[in-house]
């Protein structure tokens, strides 16, 4: 070690001239939590492409760390006593990237693109009897009956969401993704240094108008602060701690969890909490047997110990938390559920499945080993189960392959699957008629295809429902009968950390879901 | 032109074509779906359905293997599913990090390789021979990624001498750029070292027998001059086709080396698309892998004209 040490110091000026790499004034060097290769984010549900949305674009409304929404391109809005026709003005002076004005006919064009792309979206084409610009700043949405969820619609933040996109660049793109990367938020995207799964660009827009109110969420004034940021895609978790230890990189979004032990422990780092950064659901396959019985859904509810499957999965202590809510616990909607705890009962678990007169045939239980935040759930969910008194079978698969497999509506026994396991962004569970695992409309919906006509009733009242207590009450109706009939199993959630060099960074926010790079700046550390 | 290098390269087209209909069909019949994939988890149906008609997914297999046929036919190798941009074109962009880490790993595999695999051939059955026979054993027994994190702990974190991922900014003039490669091609070298090492002392012991050897001696040259000039010279043939193998292989085989060092080359570009069922992108790169294969056994093959010159085609 003597030996290292001398040669450390006679290698010290030689340690400041390497780290130069990384000396660039004003650029935040970033490693996201997965390699950006799709830029339009209204083509794809994948949370990287929704954070280099939140980069370029901007949006009507913004929601803010309390899920409270607020208008952030929109200046006044205001809508008629009927409750179906509303009105938006935009905010003055506000520009796309291009230099060209943001207008009502490109938030028109927008809003009707992603209401064919969004689920939440579809809900409100559904009910949109026309959508037109008034003037160069003011449009309006007339209804053909009161859509409740209105403003969440337009300020969600999380996949996918209504970014205001040029027309022009809307009306070039036709059916397909947008070729121009053109938005009016606070960072310009540089297409000539994007290398897709490598490498992106944002500089400062200096033609962005911050909101004048504190950055909250999506929501407020969006002060950039660094001339640039780079986003660095770094495949091997290994690779990019050695890379913000050697100041090659500013940021991790996202470390392995294998890995905050021992980055919790390194004094020359800290690692920031990131609340509720994922929620957890078990899925059953209601269409084939032994689940389309739900009593046996039920019997693999009550097999379900959510303490033992998040330190198995997560390990960090502090870093998880239970919670029984269809709805991510700490959003707007989440309450206790009436008839699930996430904790294990195996001798009624026995009952119902004597009940149901199950037969023994092992189920499958589909498992994605390379996808980290959920690769331990097969294996511990499996061994519960089989206490509950099932048989099971993990069938192992790669990515691709296991987003094929989940769609096959075939039995077991003819190559479809059982259960599967999903993590999701809390936000793109938070609301009922946004929520795919809630979904109730049988194979039209998500891979389950759960079909329920009192949960669709009950998801129309509350598209119907414009007060919050309201709103409230049947979210609350729609998860007792969720889970009265077993169509997922929450399983809890767990926070992230992002880890930074100590003290490198000032300003750095919490995210509601996307994290914002507005308003941080670098110390030199 | 000659006839055999005239046979050679139209031997090359029945290779390509039988290329082109495995890879075609061993990826349509593989599972996962490129859309599912790039819709992502929450995609409806209804959204499903309009990606596969963009991309062409829509069709019978059969017809999609006549269009690719057809478009091979005019060397048009499509575009990415995922990047929109043409896969020649992303190939290009990721061939020129992967052929410098190929050559600058040879630049220092080769040379230690030489000189370790004749000095045991030279001092056979001693400790010195023993000696390079571990080490031969050992730097091929070791992963890359062993290797890699090593270099990156000692070199990178505690001497802080070289950076560990990346290229560096673009417009770096070269020697510093040439920084972000020593690493990657050290680790790389390590193991081509063990390979090399023992091809050439196999081959230098087997030339050391020779009577043209004995003759050289007993005119009174030194043993280090045979040795270098005339041993290891006839041993060329071999260590020239190992070489060639191992830069194929390099250009081609490099996904750890280019994943724990965040080098944007062809094999993460391979391993990506595959994984993400970018059917276009990995059928170009097949089609490339396959045909510098080709390439380089033939340059293999010409240089045994110059290196030998009983060698006649």
């Amino acid at each position: 070690m003597k030996l290292l040490s001398r040669m450390q110091t006679a290698f010290a000026g030689l340690a400041a001239a390497a780290c130069l790499t990384a000396a660039q004034a004003g650029t935040l060097r970033v490693v996201p939590n997965a390699p950006l290769q799709i830029l339009d984010p209204l083509s794809t549900t994948a949370y990287v492409t929704r954070d280099h949305g939140f980069m370029v674009y901007d949006t009507l409304f913004g929601t803010d760390m309390q899920g409270k929404v607020h208008p952030q391109m929109v200046d006044t809005y205001d809508v008629d006593a009927s409750g179906k026709v509303w009105t938006f003005t935009l905010r003055a002076g506000l520009v796309f990237h291009d230099g060209s004005p943001v207008t009502a006919a490109d938030a028109v064009a927008s809003l009707q693109r992603w209401e064919s792309r969004d689920t939440l979206g579809g809900a409100l084409k559904a009910r949109t009897a026309s959508m037109e610009a008034i003037d160069a700043r003011t449009f309006r949405i007339t209804l053909s009956a009161p859509f409740g969820p209105m403003l969440e619609a337009l300020g969600k933040p999380s996949a996918i969401v209504p970014f205001v996109m040029p027309k022009a660049v809307l009306d070039a793109a036709g059916d397909g993704p947008v070729k121009q990367i053109v938005g009016s938020g606070p960072f310009k995207f540089v297409a000539s240094e994007f290398r897709p799964g490598e490498r992106a660009l944002y500089e400062k827009f200096d033609g962005y108008k911050p909101r004048a109110e504190a950055p909250s969420g999506t929501a407020g004034g969006k002060v950039v602060k660094v001339d640039k940021v780079e986003w660095v895609f770094l495949r091997d978790a290994q690779t990019a701690v050695n890379a913000l230890r050697n100041k090659e990189v500013d940021y991790i979004d996202q470390p392995a969890f294998e890995q905050l032990p021992s980055l919790m422990k390194d004094p020359a780092l800290e690692a920031i909490p990131r609340p509720i950064a994922l929620s957890y659901v078990m899925r059953f396959n209601t269409l084939t047997p032994p689940f389309d019985d739900v009593r046996v859904r039920r019997a693999a509810m009550l097999a379900v110990n959510q303490e033992a499957i998040l330190r198995v999965q997560i390990g960090v202590p502090g870093a998880f938390h239970a919670c029984a809510s269809v709805y991510p616990c700490g959003t707007t909607y989440s309450s206790t559920p009436a008839d699930y705890t996430g904790k294990p009962d195996f001798a009624q678990a026995r009952k119902l499945l004597q009940q149901a007169g199950y037969d023994g045939t092992p189920i499958v239980i589909l498992d994605s080993p390379e996808v980290l935040s959920v690769a331990k759930i097969a294996p511990i969910m499996s061994a519960l189960l089989q206490q509950a008194g099932f048989k099971t079978r993990i069938v192992p698969l790669d990515w691709a392959s296991w987003l094929q497999k989940r769609t096959s509506t075939a039995p077991a026994s003819e190559g479809g699957w059982n259960i599967f396991f999903a993590a999701w962004s809390p936000y793109d569970l938070s609301m009922p008629i946004s929520s795919a695992p809630l979904t109730a409309n049988g194979r039209q919906g998500w891979p389950g295809w759960f079909d329920d006509a009192e949960v669709r009733s009950l998801m129309t009242r509350f598209t119907d429902a414009a007060e919050m207590a309201d709103k409230q009450a049947i979210a609350a109706q729609i998860q007792d009968r969720i889970l009265e009939q077993g169509a997922i199993a929450p399983l809890g959630q767990t926070d992230h950390y992002s880890v930074v060099r100590k003290g490198s960074l000032d300003g750095l926010l919490p995210r509601i879901a996307a994290t914002p790079f507005w308003n941080v700046s670098l110390t030199g550390k | 032109m000659n006839p055999y290098l005239l046979r050679r390269l139209l031997s090359t087209i029945p290779v390509v074509l039988t290329v082109a209909v495995v890879i075609f069909v061993i990826l349509r019949l593989a599972p996962g779906d490129p859309a599912l994939a790039i819709a992502g988890e929450g995609a409806s149906p209804a959204e499903l359905a309009r990606l596969r008609a963009q991309l062409g997914l829509d069709q019978s297999i059969v017809r999609q293997f006549f269009i690719w046929l057809g478009a091979m036919a005019r060397l048009d190798f499509g575009s990415s599913l995922y990047y929109h941009i043409p896969v020649v074109e992303l190939i290009g962009r990721r061939i020129g990090p992967t052929v410098f880490l190929a050559v600058l790993t040879l630049l220092i595999s080769v040379p230690v390789a030489v000189f370790l695999g004749a000095a045991a051939a030279a001092r056979q059955g001693t400790l010195v021979d023993r000696a390079v026979n571990a080490l031969a054993v050992l730097s091929f027994s070791v992963p890359v990624f062993v290797v890699g994190y090593l270099l990156i702990w000692l070199l990178a974190l505690k001497l802080g001498l070289l950076p560990v991922q990346g290229l560096g900014p673009a417009d770096a003039p070269f020697l510093s750029r040439l920084r972000y490669f020593v690493l990657p091609a050290v680790g790389l070298a390590f193991g081509q070292v063990a390979l090399l090492t023992r091809v050439t002392r196999a081959a230098v012991i087997d030339a050391l027998h020779e009577d043209y050897i004995k003759t050289a001696l007993a005119k009174g040259a030194s043993f280090r001059r045979v040795l270098w000039l005339h041993a290891v010279r006839n041993a060329a043939v071999p260590i020239v086709t190992i070489i060639g193998l191992s830069f194929a292989l390099l250009i081609g085989g490099v996904v750890v080396s280019e994943t724990v060092f965040a080098l944007p080359g062809l094999g993460k570009l391979t391993v990506d698309s595959v994984l993400a069922r970018d059917f276009p992108v990995v059928q170009g790169l097949v089609m490339f892998f396959s045909l510098l294969y080709v390439a380089i056994n033939l340059l293999v093959d010409l240089l045994y004209l110059a290196l030998d010159p009983r060698i006649r085609y």
